[in-house]
């Protein structure tokens, strides 16, 4: 009766998130083995099992080190680097209505990378860091928005290009530091850091970001109604009944926050937070009901299979940032090409 | 549901693009606002909805002056069904008239089984059940236009306010939505609407309201205010008013355009010329 290839593509969405949930999981315990200490899986398994109900197994110290103080903490660090990065895309996206926004192109990234190397030239703690990029991300994200409301220009486009803008102003700002920070120690600190790498993660970054996750991700899936109705636009979302402005306030908060705490942590990565909601809207539809979750997991997968690819490919580890662009750049020109459709 | 505007002036900044506006629409009532470009129609629905302050004036809702509502209660009261735009997300069709029904549903929750009942009965209110999987902007034109009605109507409003409903529509495209917004008067809704085509007063409409530069140059019923001085003062296009006869014996009047005025000066002086 009906044309079934337009009704097949969003057939049962839930269900579609829940495998890529277990696509998720099984790129986490396939990435437990991997590594330069090579750790069979018969021995991660033995090890978890013994984590989680302390036995008479045997596991020599080494595998319990390696796998309880780098690895897992490196893994889960990437996994929710990768999943705040994909779900603050997916509702920037849908919040400024505008599908080539991300994290990066917003301004986000740049200017949290601008606040974290300044307290790193500053020698702030940790939480210096982190406060430190939240303001400064928050600051590009609010000044990119309200400089395209003033441009008279297309609003898409406007967007895009008042956020280049004032990333490039928070870019410049990092660069002056890196210029004037301590060639010996400060400035490679913040070289490094700036190129993304998750090889030094400790347990408690696991921990921050965790935190960041869940103080950013419940109230948006709490809201995942109104964000539907507010990617519609200010003025059919208020006829619809919502009040705009505070609730995208609101929601820009906690993308941001997101954003900031993973970028003070992993460092500057781009191009996830812009592919992956693109790819999760893709297979489950846009209603955030399942998007949100559904780009959270699959970002969390793919970072981790990226981050992975970085400790094996070569025999010095590569930034995570090269080789996400080098991922992205391709697989954003073939989303041009195949899916303009979904943006007319 | 009974609406009224009490001489309202509104507009962007500090000028005033709509200017002592009165007017009052009641239950069955399919009042067509007809005006040029530019005229104030879109900044006349914003300002009923409360989505741009007013200068000047009121609006009632049954009596009650809505400056002091919020969104919600508005909506509930309000259908709004605004002008073509872009959408950037490729949302069902069943979620698009799902939507309809915020204002109904609690800040931090989602649809329920009564609100998805709702969305569905509005789509079968217009005939759309099977559309109910499809993709919203895979649609056409018309079946789009429709489904913004049938979301209107899920938000359960006594008052319809729609943005040019039959702009970019064929033929056969705008008598579907024409026809189903009579219908849904008849059921007691009032609906106001604008248009650019004076045959769609005649029509459909019960009421006519004439907007020029941001006043109300005329309204009334169709009868008394499409007519020639008006749509020469309106559009500046000389119109000639038919009356005719259909074959189920009733009457209906037809306006036929005959020509922009600036060329038919034109024209009335080359032929003097000729002379």
């Amino acid at each position: 009766m009906q044309q079934p290839e337009h009704s097949s593509r969003m057939a049962r969405p839930g269900l579609r998130v829940i495998i890529i949930g277990l696509g998720a999981a099984a790129a986490f315990f396939l990435s437990l083995p991997l590594g330069r200490y090579h750790i069979p899986l018969s021995d991660v398994a033995a090890a978890l099992s013994a984590a989680i109900s302390p036995g008479v197994e045997l596991i020599p110290d080494a595998v319990q080190t390696v796998l309880f103080n780098i690895r897992l903490p490196r893994i889960l660090t990437g996994m929710l680097v990768g999943a705040v990065l994909s779900a603050s895309g997916a509702v920037y996206q849908g919040m400024f209505r505008n599908p080539l926004v991300s994290p990066d192109i917003l301004g986000a990234s740049a200017g949290a990378g601008f606040g974290a190397a300044f307290a790193i030239w500053c020698s702030w703690g940790i939480a210096g860091i982190q406060v430190s990029a939240f303001i400064c991300g928050l600051t590009a994200v609010l000044s990119a928005w309200g400089l395209s409301t003033r441009m008279r220009h297309e609003p898409m486009l406007a967007l895009v290009l008042s956020g280049i803008l004032i990333g490039t102003l928070f870019s410049a700002g990092t660069a002056a530091v890196k210029y004037i920070a301590d060639p010996l120690d400060k400035l490679p600190a913040i070289t490094f850091w700036l190129m993304g790498s998750l090889a030094a993660s400790t347990r408690r970054d696991a921990l921050i970001l965790a935190a960041a996750a869940a103080a950013g991700l419940v109230p948006l899936l709490a809201l995942r109604w109104r964000l539907n109705v507010l990617s519609l636009g200010d003025e059919e979302a208020q006829a619809l009944g919502l009040e705009t402005g505070k609730l995208r306030f609101g929601v820009i908060i906690c993308a941001t926050l997101m954003t900031t705490v993973s970028v003070s942590i992993g460092g500057m990565i781009g191009w996830v937070g812009l592919i992956v909601p693109h790819l999760a809207r893709m297979i489950v539809g846009p209603n955030y009901g399942v998007l949100l979750p559904a780009s959270a997991l699959l970002g969390g997968a793919y970072l981790l299979v990226v981050d992975d690819l970085a400790r094996m490919v070569a025999a010095v580890e590569t930034p995570l940032g090269i080789l996400t662009a080098l991922i992205g750049v391709p697989f954003f020109l073939c989303l041009l090409k195949y899916n303009t459709r979904d943006w007319q | 549901m009974k609406l009224e505007l009490r001489d309202i002036c509104c507009g962007y900044d500090t000028s005033d693009v709509v200017q002592g506006v009165t007017l009052s629409i009641g239950p069955g009532d399919i009042a067509c606002l007809l005006g040029p470009n530019g005229s104030g129609k879109t900044t006349l629905f914003k300002a009923m909805l409360g989505l741009m302050p007013l200068h000047k004036g009121s609006v009632l809702l049954d009596g009650q002056d809505i400056r002091r509502w919020d969104r919600r209660d508005i909506a509930q009261k309000l259908g709004y069904i605004p002008q073509h735009q872009m959408r950037p997300f490729p949302f069902t069709v069943f979620d698009m008239v799902l939507m309809g029904r915020t204002s109904h549903i609690g800040a931090c929750s989602s649809p329920g089984r009564s609100d998805r009942m709702a969305a569905m009965e509005a789509l079968a209110a217009l005939h759309m059940q099977h559309l109910e999987k499809r993709i919203f902007t895979e649609l056409s034109g018309g079946e789009r236009q429709l489904v913004l009605i049938a979301r209107a109507l899920a938000q359960q409003p006594g008052i319809l306010i729609m943005d040019e409903p039959t702009a970019s529509l064929d033929f056969g495209n705008q008598l579907l939505v024409l026809d189903h917004i009579r219908e849904l008067a008849h059921g007691g809704l009032s609906v106001i609407m604008s248009t650019h085509l004076p045959n769609h007063a005649f029509l459909f409409g019960t009421r006519v309201l004439l907007l020029k530069k941001g006043h109300i140059l005329s309204a009334g019923t169709p009868e008394e205010t499409v007519n020639r001085e008006n749509m020469r003062s309106l559009y500046n296009v000389d119109v000639e008013i038919a009356q005719m006869q259909l074959q189920d014996s009733r009457e209906i009047r037809v306006c036929i355009p005959l020509s922009h005025c600036s060329c038919s000066q034109r024209r009335n002086k080359q032929s003097q010329k000729e002379k």
